[in-house]
């Protein structure tokens, strides 16, 4: 109280509102935070083409936000594809923008058919993401890959759908 | 000696008892609410263009503010076409959503292989609640999620998918 008394009324009022509007931005911020929230599911329904050697982001992420430390996930990528004979693409994933990894199978070749004239087809990946690449709170995976031979090596990626749950 | 043998048989049931119990609580843990995922060994044939329905059903429980749902399926499969065709899509599988159109959530594409082989092949689905017109969108309670395929080249006669073993199951996204 005698704080208060000498830094006067108006201080007072000053350092009031200047906590009020701190708090409302502190608010804001959470608000902010939840409204856009972590996105465990990520669809795409048109085709893109990937070209160069791996590996590269392709730009498909999804989030999962976990309280205190965090346990393992399993992310999958179900996708259509199309790409020349005797390519072979290899897929993995970026934690938290980290460098590309591969957390389990995630390649790709095609069987053998007149060039230019693949068919699609799909495949569904599974990669298991160990507890100690990731960080309590929100974690990020983005798709990443490419080719293991020339620059050139090129994969049509369909409709397909990336899915990140925690490991149970 | 009665005594103790009563007690050794009492012993015993009270074990198998707790054993039944340790089983039946193992069971409940794992259990998978019987409407959300389909087993089927018996032959699933589409014939003709895209698309027909398989009357393979599952379904799943919306909350009060519907959810995303993964869909998944995995199947043993063959059919006609294939090789130097000209067509790059043979065949499509996708779902009907609470009774609407036929509709690709994800991967939709089946490789042709023209009888040949065999192959296997797990597609994963996700359903926004988004999606759909009003009539067949996610909403609160049960709903419905039915396979459904045929093929995409006119060229191709016929049109024939045979689906051996196959699972459809359905679960919420937490």
């Amino acid at each position: 109280m005698k704080i208060l008394a000498t830094l006067g009324k108006q201080k007072v009022a000053y350092i009031a509102t200047i906590l009020f509007v701190l708090g409302m931005l502190v608010l804001g911020m959470a608000a902010s935070a939840y409204a856009v929230g972590p996105q465990p599911v990520f669809r795409r329904t048109d085709s893109q083409v990937f070209t160069g050697k791996c590996c590269n982001s392709w730009g498909e992420t999804v989030s999962i936000f976990q309280k205190g430390k965090p346990t393992p996930v399993v992310v999958s990528w179900s996708t259509d594809f199309r790409l020349d004979p005797f390519i072979s693409i290899v897929t993995g994933l970026m934690v938290n923008d980290e460098p590309c990894q591969f957390y389990g199978g995630g390649s790709f070749v095609q069987d053998v058919y007149t060039p230019g004239n693949e068919p699609w087809d799909s495949r569904t990946l599974q990669f298991v993401v160990p507890a100690s690449e990731m960080n309590g709170g929100t974690n990020t995976f983005t798709l990443c890959g490419g080719g293991l031979g020339k620059d050139t090596d090129a994969i049509s990626i369909g409709f397909n759908v990336l899915e990140v749950r925690i490991s149970k | 000696m009665n005594l103790a043998k009563k007690y050794v048989g009492l012993k015993r049931l009270w074990l198998v008892s707790f054993g039944l119990l340790l089983a039946l609580a193992a069971t409940n843990a794992y259990a998978v609410p019987p409407n959300e995922i389909v087993r089927s060994n018996s032959p699933l044939i589409f014939n003709g263009p895209c698309c027909s329905f398989s009357g393979e059903k599952v379904f799943v429980t919306e909350p009060a503010t519907p959810v995303p749902v993964i869909v998944s399926w995995s199947e043993d499969f063959t059919n006609s076409g294939g090789v130097d065709a000209l067509a790059s899509v043979y065949y499509v599988v996708g779902l009907s959503v609470n009774g609407g159109p036929c509709q690709a959530y994800g991967s939709q594409a089946v490789y042709p292989v023209n009888f040949v082989s065999f192959l296997s092949r797990t597609y994963r689905w996700a359903v926004f609640p988004t999606d759909g017109p009003p009539a067949n969108k996610l909403h609160k309670g049960s709903n419905s999620f039915e396979l459904c395929s045929g093929g995409m080249d006119p060229d191709l006669a016929p049109q024939t998918q045979t689906i051996l073993r196959n699972t459809l199951s359905v679960r919420l996204v937490e």
